[in-house]
C-alpha cells in the first residue's frame, strides 16, 4: 500500500520538476509534456511491481527495457508526432536528447516550444519519474526517491535562470511533496502508511512549503544567479559580415543615392545598424555575442522615459547581415534575427537581400538634462573594457599619438568637472574644431586620426566619431562607435534611407543610464549632404539639448563639488559582474551536496546490496549490518571476536534487549557459515528482523544525532567489511 | 549415533547434548560447584584424551576421576607416584607360571578405563616415561608383547604446583600427550558449605548411579569425531597454533599434535552444545586448556610473570576469527 502511495507522490514530484521548465518555454507547452512524462513511467513501474515469487519485484532490466520502449512510443505519438510523419523521427530524437540543451542555452528565453526542445523536458522528466518510482519500490529509504526529480530541478534551473517568471511556487510545492513522501514512507514499503504521523505531519509540510516560498527570494544567490549562458561562446559578428559597416561609410558617402532601405513609420528615428565597441589600434570591431531570440529582444537599461515606435522596414541595397532598427528594439517579426543581448544590436541569420521586409517595435529612450546632470561614469566590466587603448597589432611600445590625443582631449575639456560635462564639451569642441568633408581619406587608426586632428581637420562621420571615442577613452570615459542612418527622405508615411544618410556617432556609458549618444559632427554636416535629407529627429534634438543643459548646469559648481547621482541599485546590480565568491560558494555548495549524497547513499546502497542474494549471503549481510550498528555504540573492531563475543559486547553496550536479538543472530550467522547444510530464506528473514530491531535499539541508545554524525564521516563511503566478504 | 549431516545430524547432536548434560550433572553431584571443570574433563574423556590436573591436594581430583568412571560404568585405578615407583608397577609384569611353565602377563593398574596418576611429578623420569607409550598408542608392550588397554582409556594425572621439592618436572614429550591441563581450584563458599552439609563424598560415590554404559560412551566419541568442520575453521585452528611458534615470549610453541587435539576437543564441545558443526567459539573456549601447557615460556617472559595461558590469550586476541569480516 505504502509503495503505491509513494508512487503517486514521486509522480507529482517529477511533474512539478518538469513544470520548472516553464521559465524556459512557458507553462502552456511544458504542462502536458511534464504530466505525460511523469505519469506513464510511474504507472509502468507500478504495474511491474506486482507480486512475483517471494513477493519481490521484477528484475530491474525488465523495467528498463519496457520503459525505453514505452518512452519511444509515447514521444512518437506526442511531442515528435510531426517528425514521425515526415520520417525524421530518429534524427529528431537524437537532436532532442543530445543537442537541444545547446540550442536552448544559446537562445534567449522564452525559447520557442519546438518539438526537439520539448523532447529534452520529456526525457528528463521521464527518467526522473522512472528512477524515482524504482527507488520507491525497491528500497526503504524515505527521501531517496526525491533525488531524481531534484536532478530535473537542477537542469531546469540552469536552463531557465534567465527566463521570465518565477519557480518559487513550484519550489515550495516540491518541498511539501518531499515532506509528504517522507511521511508516507515512514513505515517502509511492506507495511501500510502510518496515517497518524502522516496526518499530523501534513501541516508541518505545508508550513515548510510556505517557508520555502517566503525564504526563496532572500536566498543570496537568487539576486545574481549563475547563468550558464554566460559561458556559451556565440560566433563573433566578423564571421557573419566580412566587411565592417564602418569601413563602408566612406564609400556610401561618396555614392550617396543608393536606397539602402525604406521605413514606414509615423516618427523619424535614428536607425542603428552596428555597434562597434572594440578598438585594436587600427580598426573598430564588435564583441557582441549574438544569440537566437525567436522574435523577442531582451530589455536593456530602463530609462525614466521612453516612447514606443513601430516600423515596417523593407531592405534595399543594404549589404551584410546587420539589421537596422531604432534603439532599443523589443520585437522583430518577419525576419530571422540573432540578437546581442548587451547592446540590442540585430543581425540577420542570413545575409540581407533586397526586398526583404520585416517589422520592428522599439522603445526609444528620452533623456532629460535632469537624467544626465551628475551622471557618473560606468565602471562595470564592459565599461572597463571600453576604456582600453591598445597599442596596435604587434606593437611593443605605446603609439606616440596617444599622449597627443590625451593633451588634445584635456585641452578640449578644460574646466569640465563632471563626466557628462567632459563628454559634452568634447563633442562641442570637435564640432567647431573640424569640418565635415566626405572626400576625406577613410581610415580610423591612430595615424589617420592624428592626421585628422592635426593637419587635416576635415573628415567624415567616421573620423569625427572614432576620434571622439578615442579622445574620450584618453579621458577615462568608456566609449564605443555606432554605425547607423540618420535623416532619410520622408514621403508621406515612408522614409527612404539612402547611402548618404549613413551616420557614425560615439556613445559614452554612464552608470545607471547605459550608453548615451553624442554628436561631434558639425551642424554643417546635415546641410552638406547632397540628398534632401529630413531634419534630425525630435529625439536627437532633445538629447543634444539635454546634454548642453546638463553640461552647463554642472559647469559652475566647481571642481570636486559636482553632485554625482547615485546610480539606481537595480541597474548597478545588473551591470556588476558576478563576484568570484559566488562561483566559489556554488562550487563549495555543490561539493557539499555531492559529499552529503555520497555519504548518505553509500551506506544505503550497501544495506540494499546486503539484503539481496542467496540466504547465506543475506544472513552474512545482516551480520555485517549489525556490526555497522554496533560501531555506533563503540565497537571498533570485531576481527578477532566470535559472533557470540560480539553479541556479548552488544548486550553490554546497548542493553539486555539487544542480547535477545544478537544471540539468535549470532547463531544464525554461525550456522550459515559453518554448518554443512545451507540456511533457508526464512532464516535470512529472521536474521534481518533481528538486525533491524537491533538498529532501532542502537538508535534509541546512541541517539539519532550521534548516528547521523557517524554517517557523515568519510569512512561511511568505505565498506569496512568488503575485504572480509571477498575473503569469505 | 552413527550418522551425521543435515537434520539427522542436528537431532543426534541434540541427543548428544542431552547425554553430555546428564553425565555432567551426575558427576557434579559429588564434584560440586565445578561445572566448568567437570565439562572440560568430560570433553577430554569424550575426545579420548588425557587430563592433567594441576592443583593442590584435597580439591577433588580423585573424586572427579571416580565420579566420571562411576557415571559411565568404567573401571578406574589409582597410581600414587613416588620416587621409588617402578615402571612395572604401572604397566604390569610377566611372571613365570610354574604350573603352565610359561610367563604370564599380570597387567598393572594402567589397564583401567580411567587411571588416576596422582602426583605424577613425584615419579622418576623413568617411571613417568612408562606412560608415554600407553598414553599415545593405548597399549603396553612387555617383553615384546603388546597389551592393549580397554576403551575408553583416559589418564588423569595430578601434580602439586606448590610443593616442588623432590619432584621431577614432566618433560615436554610427556606434557604434549595430555590433551588438556586444568586447575580444579577451590570451591566457592556456597559449594563448600553444601559439601559440609551433605553426605560424605565417599558414600555418595558409592551410590552414584551410572548414566550410560561404555558402549554408549564409545558411540558418543565416534559421533563427535564425525562432526562437520567448515574449511575456514581448519585454517583458524592452524593459525592459532602456528601463532604460538613465532611468539617472542615462547621458547617452544605448540606442536601439530596440539592442532589435532584442539580440533578433537572442539568437536566434542560443539556436540555438547547440541550443534552438528563447529564454530569459532568452540576453538576459542578450549584453546587455553589444550595449548597452554604445551608451551615453554622464555626465562625473560617468565620473569615478567607471563605464562602459557597469557600467550594463548594474546594469540586469540590477534588471530582473526573466520566469520569476522573486518570492521
Amino acid at each position: 500500500m505504502t509503495r503505491y502511495v509513494s508512487l503517486v507522490v514521486t509522480a507529482c514530484l517529477s511533474a512539478v520538476a518538469g513544470l520548472a521548465f516553464q521559465r524556459v518555454f512557458g507553462f502552456g507547452p511544458v504542462a502536458p509534456v511534464a504530466a505525460v512524462a511523469a505519469a506513464v513511467p510511474t504507472v509502468l513501474c507500478g504495474l511491474l511491481s506486482g507480486p512475483r515469487k517471494e513477493k519481490r519485484p521484477w528484475p530491474l532490466w525488465i523495467s528498463l527495457v519496457l520503459t525505453v520502449a514505452a518512452w519511444t512510443g509515447t514521444v512518437a505519438v506526442t511531442v515528435l508526432r510531426p517528425a514521425l510523419s515526415d520520417g525524421t523521427f530518429p534524427q529528431a530524437v537524437r537532436e532532442g536528447v543530445l543537442g537541444s540543451w545547446k540550442s536552448i542555452l544559446t537562445t534567449l528565453l522564452p525559447a520557442p516550444a519546438k518539438p526537439e526542445f520539448l523532447v529534452l523536458v520529456n526525457v528528463l522528466v521521464w527518467l526522473a519519474a522512472f528512477a524515482s518510482a524504482e527507488i520507491a519500490l525497491r528500497t526503504r529509504l524515505r527521501a531517496l526517491p526525491a533525488v531524481p526529480p531534484l536532478g530535473v530541478w537542477a537542469v531546469a534551473l540552469l536552463l531557465g535562470v534567465d527566463g521570465p517568471g518565477s519557480n518559487l511556487p513550484l519550489a515550495a510545492a516540491t518541498v511539501v511533496l518531499i515532506a509528504v513522501l517522507v511521511l508516507v514512507r515512514a513505515d517502509g514499503p511492506d507495511a501500510g502508511p502510518a496515517w497518524r504521523p502522516l496526518l499530523s505531519g501534513l501541516p508541518v509540510a505545508a508550513v515548510l512549503g510556505a517557508l520555502a516560498l517566503v525564504a526563496g527570494p532572500v536566498v543570496p544567490v537568487s539576486a545574481d544567479p549563475y547563468d550558464p549562458r554566460e559561458q556559451v561562446q556565440a560566433p563573433p559578428p566578423q564571421q557573419r559580415d566580412s566587411v565592417s559597416p564602418l569601413d563602408r561609410v566612406g564609400g556610401w558617402l561618396l555614392s550617396p543615392d543608393q536606397v539602402m532601405f525604406t521605413v514606414v513609420s509615423k516618427r523619424d528615428e535614428i536607425e542603428r545598424l552596428a555597434v562597434l565597441d572594440t578598438f585594436d589600434g587600427v580598426t573598430w570591431t564588435s564583441s557582441a555575442r549574438f544569440v537566437p531570440t525567436g522574435s523577442r529582444v531582451p530589455e536593456g537599461p530602463k530609462p525614466r522615459k521612453e516612447h514606443a515606435v513601430a516600423q515596417r522596414v523593407t531592405i534595399g541595397a543594404l549589404p551584410g547581415v546587420y539589421v537596422p532598427a531604432p534603439d532599443r528594439p523589443r520585437q522583430v517579426d518577419g525576419l530571422g534575427v540573432v540578437v546581442d543581448p548587451a547592446s540590442g544590436a540585430l543581425a540577420a541569420a542570413k545575409p540581407l537581400v533586397s526586398g526583404r521586409t520585416y517589422t520592428v517595435e522599439s522603445e526609444v529612450p528620452e533623456w532629460s538634462a535632469d537624467d544626465l546632470a551628475g551622471a557618473g561614469v560606468a565602471d562595470d566590466a564592459e565599461a572597463r573594457a571600453d576604456r582600453r587603448l591598445p597599442w596596435g597589432p604587434g606593437a611593443t611600445t605605446p603609439p606616440v599619438q596617444l599622449a597627443e590625443f590625451r593633451r588634445f582631449a584635456e585641452a578640449a575639456t578644460q574646466g569640465a568637472v563632471s563626466p557628462i560635462q567632459k563628454a559634452a564639451m568634447l563633442a562641442e569642441y570637435l564640432k567647431r574644431y573640424a569640418k565635415y568633408d566626405v572626400t576625406a581619406p577613410p581610415g580610423h587608426g591612430y595615424r589617420q586620426l592624428d592626421y585628422f586632428l592635426g593637419e587635416g581637420r576635415r573628415g567624415t562621420p567616421e573620423h569625427f566619431a572614432t576620434a571622439y571615442a578615442l579622445l574620450a577613452r584618453t579621458l577615462g570615459l568608456p566609449s564605443r562607435v555606432v554605425v547607423g542612418f540618420d535623416g532619410g527622405n520622408r514621403s508621406g508615411g515612408t522614409v527612404q534611407y539612402r547611402s548618404g544618410d549613413v551616420m557614425v556617432w560615439p556613445e559614452i556609458k554612464f552608470a545607471g543610464l547605459g550608453w548615451i549618444r553624442f554628436n561631434p559632427l558639425p551642424d554643417s554636416a546635415r546641410r552638406s549632404k547632397s540628398n534632401d535629407s529630413v531634419a534630425a529627429g525630435e529625439t536627437e534634438k532633445k538629447l543634444e539639448q539635454a546634454q548642453k543643459n546638463a553640461a552647463s548646469r554642472t559647469r559652475g559648481s566647481g571642481p570636486g563639488r559636482t553632485p554625482q547621482k547615485t546610480p539606481p541599485k537595480p541597474a548597478a546590480a545588473h551591470d556588476t559582474p558576478t563576484p568570484w565568491w559566488v562561483y566559489a560558494s556554488i562550487a563549495a555548495a555543490a561539493l557539499v551536496v555531492a559529499y552529503l549524497m555520497a555519504v548518505l547513499l553509500a551506506p544505503a546502497l550497501r544495506r540494499r546490496r546486503r539484503r539481496t542474494g542467496p540466504p547465506g549471503d543475506r544472513i552474512t549481510g545482516a551480520w555485517h549490518q549489525a556490526l555497522d550498528h554496533l560501531a555506533d555504540v563503540g565497537l571498533s573492531t570485531a576481527r578477532t571476536l566470535t559472533a557470540h563475543e560480539v553479541a556479548g559486547f552488544g548486550a553490554a553496550q546497548v542493553g539486555e534487549d539487544a542480547r535477545g536479538h544478537l544471540g539468535p543472530l549470532a547463531d544464525l550467522v554461525n550456522r550459515s557459515r559453518f554448518a554443512a547444510s545451507g540456511p533457508d530464506p526464512r532464516a535470512a528473514d529472521r536474521a534481518w528482523h533481528h538486525t533491524d530491531q537491533l538498529g532501532r535499539l542502537v538508535t534509541a541508545k546512541a541517539g539519532r544525532l550521534r548516528r547521523l554524525r557517524r554517517r557523515l564521516h568519510p569512512r561511511s563511503l568505505r565498506d569496512p567489511r568488503a575485504s572480509g566478504r571477498r575473503a569469505g | 549415533m552413527t550418522e551425521s549431516g543435515g537434520a539427522d545430524a542436528d537431532a543426534l547432536a541434540g541427543r548428544f547434548a542431552q547425554m553430555f548434560a546428564a553425565l555432567a550433572q551426575n558427576v557434579e553431584r559429588v564434584v560440586r560447584g565445578k561445572r566448568e571443570k567437570v565439562e572440560l574433563a568430560l570433553v577430554c574423556l569424550l575426545s579420548e584424551g588425557h587430563l592433567l590436573v594441576e592443583d593442590v591436594p584435597g580439591v577433588g581430583k580423585t573424586t572427579l576421576a571416580r565420579a566420571m568412571s562411576a557415571s559411565v560404568e568404567a573401571e578406574w585405578a589409582r597410581i600414587q607416584f613416588t620416587p621409588d615407583l617402578l615402571p612395572s608397577d604401572i604397566t604390569g609384569v610377566s611372571i613365570f607360571n610354574q604350573g603352565t611353565g610359561a610367563f604370564e602377563f599380570h597387567p598393572g593398574p594402567i589397564f583401567a578405563n580411567l587411571a588416576v596418576a596422582d602426583e605424577i611429578n613425584r615419579g622418576s623420569p623413568k617411571t613417568q616415561s612408562a606412560l608415554l607409550e600407553v598414553m599415545e598408542e593405548r597399549r603396553v608392550t612387555v617383553d615384546g608383547t603388546p597389551h592393549p588397554v580397554p576403551r575408553p582409556f583416559m589418564v588423569i594425572a595430578t601434580q602439586n604446583p606448590v610443593d616442588m621439592d623432590g619432584t621431577y618436572p614432566l618433560p615436554e614429550a610427556q606434557l604434549d600427550r595430555f590433551l588438556m591441563r586444568i586447575s580444579m581450584g577451590y570451591p566457592d563458599h556456597q559449594a563448600e558449605v553444601a559439601l559440609l552439609a551433605g553426605a560424605p563424598t565417599g558414600a555418595l560415590l558409592d551410590r552414584l548411579p551410572p548414566v550410560m554404559g561404555r558402549d554408549d560412551l564409545a558411540r558418543m566419541i565416534d559421533f563427535a569425531q564425525r562432526l562437520h568442520v567448515a574449511a575456514p575453521l581448519y585454517d583458524y585452528v592452524v593459525r592459532v597454533v602456528a601463532a604460538t611458534r613465532d611468539h617472542p615470549d615462547l621458547r617452544l610453541g605448540a606442536s601439530p599434535r596440539a592442532s589435532v587435539a584442539l580440533l578433537r576437543a572442539a568437536r566434542v564441545r560443539a556436540a555438547a552444545a547440541g550443534r552438528s558443526y563447529l564454530v569459532p567459539e568452540d576453538v576459542k573456549a578450549l584453546a587455553v586448556p589444550v595449548i597452554a601447557h604445551r608451551l615453554i615460556v622464555t626465562p625473560e617472559a617468565e620473569l615478567r610473570g607471563r605464562g602459557g595461558a597469557d600467550v594463548v590469550g594474546e594469540v586469540l586476541a590477534s588471530v582473526p576469527t573466520p566469520q569476522a569480516a573486518g570492521v
